[in-house]
């Protein structure tokens, strides 16, 4: 049997969520923008649960994706995305976090894509997935 | 806390609706909208708080997003060169309501928003799939003829091979062309793909709908919405697997053209990792062919069908947006 997704009731108003290309994978290394410390409420949350979102009344309506975790899969293309969109929004550290956490995503937290050119992968997270302690704060971006 | 900006309007002025995202990233960061009256229009974001999120909006001309897309012009000259030489400053809030909106012209603009002049299209950013019927394509370079019969002949066979293999495809008849196609004689394929082609509704296939000719200039195609995002995405990731799919290609080429021999699970896998390297289902091809020697043929067509989208796409001739 197919476990709950931690947001079950979300991801079921759209369609083909989460797409059936993504499986339950062991990522043994996995890079994600956080703010320190990583107790920080806001850590592990989608996108669409932060305050303020950025899908938000005239800007639309969340999509599939952003009910998804981000995470890289090497320190350096974690960096590299960072800092490309820094360049273009300088503040982005305000809306996606200010330091780079390293940690492990296990099968047993959901399902993951593969990860594109950038190395970027996304997970929904089944709602048993709990990574804040799999996850240590590495430095600042 | 967001920069302090002084409240210049009662309300944003400009009824415009979002067309599409151009950049995201956990969410929304560049997008695309239109007024009623057909301008267009960016909105960046650049700061938030608990409260709100800001956003600005500059008005463009259409040829700025297809040029910030094609790496032609920074985000930096979007913001500080619109059409009319201000920025609204929209925050909205968690509710979704318009908190405040900030007029400022363009040399009166926060430096801590202001993009570098290095800000160009990353398309590690673009969304995975655009749901739009509409696609972009960027032109350059020199057109002859050939390129011109080339380009959307190739555009139009590998969309009715996607439009076919993929999950919530449209039933037969078309299935019987990929189990009882002759692939024997000259012209095979062209004639696959045109028969094929006949069957897909008016209303989903793929159609020119304008051409602009210039230096860049810009050709606009409409089709089936997802079809059109698969064929997108399936160019912009070519280059990332051109290696291995070259490799796996060939070895499909050899067995199918009985070169090499190969046991039909030694097929069946070929034919499944080339299609994953291709982003299309490998699966469903091999259940409509019905015979693994038939869809390496038929995979092998639509793989030379990207490639040489791609092609272009690496020359800079054509640029899906």
């Amino acid at each position: 049997m197919v476990p709950a997704f931690k947001y079950e009731a979300e991801l079921t108003q759209l369609p083909s969520c989460p797409p059936a290309s993504f499986k339950p994978r062991d990522c043994s290394r996995a890079f994600r923008f956080v703010y320190d410390p990583l107790t920080d409420p806001r850590n592990f949350l989608p996108k669409p649960l932060r305050h303020p979102p950025r899908n938000a009344g005239m800007m639309g309506v969340p999509s599939c994706s952003e009910w998804a975790l981000s995470f890289f899969d090497s320190e350096a293309s974690a960096q590299e995305r960072f800092d490309g969109m820094r360049r273009k929004f300088p503040q982005i550290a305000t809306t996606l976090g200010t330091h780079l956490a390293a940690g492990s995503v296990s099968a047993g937290d959901g399902v993951v894509s593969s990860p594109g050119k950038g190395g970027h992968f996304e997970l929904h997270e089944y709602a048993t997935a709990h990574l804040t302690p799999r996850f240590t704060v590495l430095r600042a971006l | 806390m967001r920069i302090p900006l002084p409240q210049s309007l009662d309300r944003f002025p400009i009824p415009a609706t979002k067309v599409r995202d151009l950049e995201v990233f956990d969410g929304p960061l560049v997008s695309e909208f239109r007024s009623p009256h057909g301008d267009t229009y960016l909105s960046v974001w650049c700061d938030a708080d608990d409260q709100a999120s800001r956003w600005m909006f500059v008005r463009v001309d259409r040829r700025s997003v297809l040029d910030y897309l094609g790496k032609r012009l920074s985000l930096r000259d979007v913001i500080t060169k619109p059409e009319d030489g201000f920025v609204y400053f929209v925050d909205i809030a968690t509710d979704g309501t318009v908190a405040q909106v900030s007029l400022r012209t363009t040399d009166n603009l926060p430096a801590e928003y202001l993009p570098t002049a290095a800000s160009f299209h990353d398309e590690n950013l673009m969304p995975a799939a655009q749901a739009s019927n509409v696609a972009d394509v960027l032109m350059d370079g020199v057109w002859d003829v050939c390129r011109f019969a080339e380009f959307p002949k190739k555009l139009e066979q590998a969309f009715t091979f996607l439009y076919y293999v993929r999950g919530n495809r449209p039933k037969p008849p078309s299935d019987r062309m990929f189990s009882d196609y002759r692939w024997k004689g000259g012209y095979v394929a062209s004639t696959f793909y045109r028969e094929l082609a006949s069957m897909i509704p008016s209303e989903d296939r793929p159609v020119v709908r304008s051409i602009r000719y210039a230096s860049p200039g810009v050709m606009t195609f409409t089709g089936e919405a997802d079809t059109l995002g698969s064929l997108r995405r399936c160019v912009a990731d070519f280059p990332g697997h051109q290696g291995a799919s070259r490799i796996e290609y060939r070895f499909v080429q050899d067995w199918s053209h009985a070169r090499v021999p190969a046991e039909s699970t030694q097929k069946v896998a070929s034919i499944k990792q080339l299609a994953s390297l291709l982003g299309v289902d490998g699966p469903l091809l091999l259940s409509l062919s019905n015979d693994p020697d038939i869809a390496g043929k038929i995979l092998s067509t639509f793989y030379r069908r990207i490639r040489t989208l791609a092609d272009y796409d690496a020359q800079q001739l054509a640029r899906f947006t």
